[in-house]
């Protein structure tokens, strides 16, 4: 498949991402699965059918990493927010909290894996290779998304206590990835030309330079919002900032959260901001097509894949059975609620997507392997258990569930 | 979009915006001395940013002066530009060609959806004339200015009078070239209405056809001059026959599309023109049509073949200055300085004769076609503007006639750059002058819309 057609098929990508992801009401009802884009771009690619070449996918290397720059951006933007109000405090440490817990679940499964399995140790990694690969994998596998909160409410109508605090959970987590991202690419040298920095001091500078760099763009906008000014600044800014990031060899998901975090929390036109990024709908399926096109199934990557996604159920039952016995609301739901929690989403693909990117060669396709697979793994658990236990908790009307819940349990990425 | 119409974005809000942004620059600037080596791979990314964010603050400092917007892009292009700060560099540049063929695909749409059958039919006779007067007068005038500036030229030194006739006919073709996109730049920041920038828009949007019919028939005549060996052959004509007729086919039958698309789908259209300018430029070069012109054409279409006009206005302009900023920063970062510093001076000599007889022709046509009196005193003033459609002949030239090419080439890019920088300029004032600038979409006001209607 030429770099054209390829192309093409990803404006086809953007176009129906434009009907069917995001937005609100009707429109997001018949949401597409991130899973299903993902799966179709592995089978295309060269791992499987090869109908798109390493060298063509290659040429869109630009593209993806705008496109995951965007996502982290968007992610930013709206961080701490859900359905157009703050998340509450509660909800947001336990957010936090479970992403923590699955992602040192994560990855010391896959450091202990890369350090004892026989097969995972003759890939021949360093301490430090270990470590960022693992980090990595952690990161990219520690969020609940988002929609799945979204998909539950406009497809079965969920409302209540208990839905509120999982969406505040699931809103609050991304912190968790991004953290994590800035920290593993600390790790790895920025580029030849700039002098090496520590990693403590590394993972927070990638952090502060994308606040400020979003500060300055709030800035920028000044007290009077003109829409071109906006746009001009607000998309000027987000490529200086991806582009910087490539350059320097800085993880560009850190960056560009920081970025957008900076700029709502500095600008007084933060929801005029927010509004202004519709475009995110655009880009989630060619991103996440670009993502499984490039995820490759040779060599350690499954068994790599494997032990995180395992990893990464088990830490999630664990922390969901901790919100069990923690949380009053939670009771009715059931012990299993955690399985409800394994929907990973965009942001766990933009991190993977990200680290391909930045770190070619065995780690960077280990994180993406993993991320791929799992929200291919969280697509089949987390929907039907997440509506499953909302169900229990008596939060979806029952008209609906019963109407409804024959259709496919496909959720958003 | 800030200026007539809106109230003044305050003073302070556009200096501290500038402040920030030459912050921004210096880091970089100071970045990029100290590790030399930066700029492989994602440089193209953040050149656009940086093209963006330059062209937008720059814009809005050069309002309170009452320069035109495009100026700020072109300059902040210039400044960005490989060969001022070099932040954008020559491979960005060459990286960046699609991004502007993009650009310039949408401003082609936007040209031909904003030309109205009406307004064509109520200044034809103005149209008609000026088309007249303007390309004849201006083609003759300049190829005499090129044959009399001859001892200026060191690159003809070597070819015959027949061959410098020829090669001051190809000039003439290439003077008579007008640029649609700052025409449309300009009238989309202030919004005009009235004569002139009625009379501007059809005569830019139309002249694009009448210049690509004329340089085929001056390349079939100067070809035979310019190489001696060579016979008078009317295949250029034929084959100019094939691209115009079939453009406008295929033109049509993308502007029918996309009607019947605003009529039953009508959501995602942006997107739908982003695949259209990306995915199908490249197919229509393949089949050596001419893509300005297909999109001109289905933009005409489905202004004024169905009722989706305003709407498909609307989604066009929703990609904001964003499309303008770019195309004209580019423009700026391809601005070729060490070449303008050498040719200057020939270069103000064509760029001043072209003026004056752009000047001339307009007086003349006026008193045909008994104009009004905002386009019997300005009506040349939109017309000095010029840009890719000329650059693209010189291209062409040179890769056609080696022996001289690269010189005139220069020319050509040299006198441009004048044109480019002074035309904008000169059409805002002529606007200014004339009462049409009316103000601009009430963005401030109406932002929640503008926002939700924003796509990529």
């Amino acid at each position: 498949m030429t770099g054209l057609a390829v192309l093409g098929l990803l404006l086809v990508g953007s176009y129906l991402g434009g009907f069917l992801v995001g937005g609100g009401g009707k429109r997001a009802r018949g949401l597409a699965s991130g899973a299903g884009m993902v799966l179709l771009g592995f089978v295309s690619g060269p791992a499987v059918l090869g109908l798109l070449s390493a060298e063509t996918l290659e040429l869109f290397t630009p593209l993806m990493q705008v496109g995951v720059g965007w996502l982290a951006l968007n992610s930013g933007l709206v961080y701490g927010r859900v359905f157009g109000r703050p998340v509450r405090i509660s909800g947001a440490l336990a957010g936090i909290a479970v992403a923590l817990v699955t992602a040192a679940g994560v990855t010391g499964a896959v450091q202990l894996a890369l350090m004892y399995l026989p097969r995972l140790r003759a890939a021949g990694l360093d301490d430090r290779d270990r470590w960022v690969l693992a980090l990595g994998v952690g990161a990219a596998l520690s969020e609940t998304t988002r929609s799945v909160g979204r998909w539950a409410r406009e497809r079965y109508r969920a409302r209540g206590p208990f839905f509120d605090r999982l969406l505040d959970l699931a809103a609050a987590d991304d912190l968790v990835p991004v953290l994590l991202a800035a920290v593993s690419c600390a790790l790895l040298p920025l580029h030849p030309a700039a002098r090496p920095l520590a990693f403590y001091v590394a993972a927070p500078a990638q952090l502060v330079a994308g606040f400020v760099l979003g500060a300055a763009a709030a800035l920028m906008l000044g007290r009077d919002f003109r829409l071109n000014v906006a746009r001009g600044v607000l998309i000027g800014v987000s490529l200086v900032g991806i582009g910087s990031a490539v350059e320097l060899r800085l993880s560009l998901v850190a960056m560009l959260f920081a970025l957008g975090l900076g700029l709502v929390v500095v600008s007084r036109h933060r929801e005029r901001i927010r509004r202004m990024t519709t475009a995110e709908r655009y880009v989630v399926l060619p991103v996440l097509f670009l993502a499984g096109a490039m995820t490759s199934g040779s060599g350690i990557l499954p068994w790599v894949a494997a032990v995180a996604v395992g990893a990464r159920l088990l830490t999630k039952l664990v922390a969901g059975f901790g919100l069990w016995v923690g949380w009053r609301e939670a009771r009715p739901a059931g012990p299993l609620l955690g399985a409800g929690l394994a929907s990973s989403g965009t942001l766990s693909v933009a991190v993977g997507l990200s680290f391909a990117l930045h770190v070619p060669g065995v780690i960077g396709a280990s994180v993406l392997a993993a991320s791929s697979l799992a929200v291919v793994a969280g697509e089949l658990i987390g929907p039907p258990s997440f509506r499953s236990a909302l169900r229990n908790a008596g939060e979806i009307p029952a008209a609906t569930a019963e109407t409804q819940g024959a259709l496919p349990a496909e959720a958003p990425s | 979009m800030s200026g007539a119409g809106q109230p003044p974005r305050p003073l302070a809000d556009r200096l501290l915006e500038a402040l920030v942004v030459l912050v921004l620059l210096g880091l970089l600037v100071a970045a990029r001395r100290v590790f030399p080596i930066l700029g492989a791979g994602a440089g193209t990314i953040a050149s656009v940013g940086i093209l963006l964010l330059g062209g937008t603050v720059l814009a809005n400092l050069l309002e309170l002066v009452g320069l035109p917007h495009l100026t700020g892009y072109l300059l902040a292009g210039v400044a960005a530009g490989p060969y001022a700060l070099n932040l954008v560099d020559h491979r960005a540049v060459e990286e960046l060609t699609p991004v502007n063929g993009l650009a310039l695909s949408l401003i082609a749409l936007a040209g031909g959806a904003e030309l109205r059958l009406a307004s064509l039919r109520n200044g034809l006779r103005s149209l008609a004339w000026a088309t007249l007067w303007q390309n004849l007068l201006v083609m003759a005038a300049l190829a005499a200015v090129f044959l009399a500036a001859r001892p200026l030229l060191p690159f003809l030194k070597d070819v015959p009078t027949a061959g410098v006739i020829g090669v001051g006919l190809v000039w003439g073709v290439m003077a008579v070239t007008r640029s649609p996109s700052a025409t449309l730049g300009i009238l989309s920041q202030t919004r005009a209405k009235g004569p002139l920038a009625s009379f501007t828009l059809n005569f830019v949007m139309t002249s694009d056809v009448v210049v690509v019919v004329l340089l085929a028939v001056v390349m079939t005549i100067a070809r035979p001059l310019i190489l001696p060996g060579s016979d008078l052959s009317l295949s250029a004509v034929r084959e100019l026959g094939v691209e115009v007729l079939g453009s406008i086919s295929v033109g049509t039958t993308i502007g029918l599309f996309l009607a019947a698309y605003l009529r039953l789908v009508g959501g995602g259209l942006v997107v739908m023109l982003v695949a259209l300018g990306v995915v199908f430029t490249e197919v229509f070069d393949y089949l050596h049509f001419d893509w300005l012109l297909i999109f001109m054409t289905a933009g005409f279409v489905v202004q004024n073949l169905s009722r989706q006009g305003e709407r498909f206005v609307t989604a066009i302009e929703s990609t904001g200055e964003i499309v303008y900023v770019i195309f004209f920063g580019v423009a700026g970062a391809h601005l070729d300085l060490p070449v303008l510093r050498v040719l200057w001076p020939v270069a103000l000599l064509f760029a001043g004769a072209r003026g004056i007889t752009s000047w001339v022709a307009g007086r003349v046509a006026s008193r045909y076609a008994a104009d009004p009196p905002a386009i019997r005193s300005w009506g040349w003033s939109g017309l000095v503007s010029q840009a890719g459609l000329a650059l693209g002949i010189a291209a062409s030239i040179q890769a056609e006639f080696p022996a001289f090419g690269a010189g005139l080439g220069a020319l050509a890019v040299a006198t441009v750059a004048m044109n480019e920088m002074v035309g904008p300029v000169l059409f805002k004032l002529a606007l200014d002058r004339c009462g049409e600038t009316q103000g601009e979409a009430e963005e401030a006001e109406g932002a929640g819309a503008a926002e939700a209607a924003f796509e990529p």
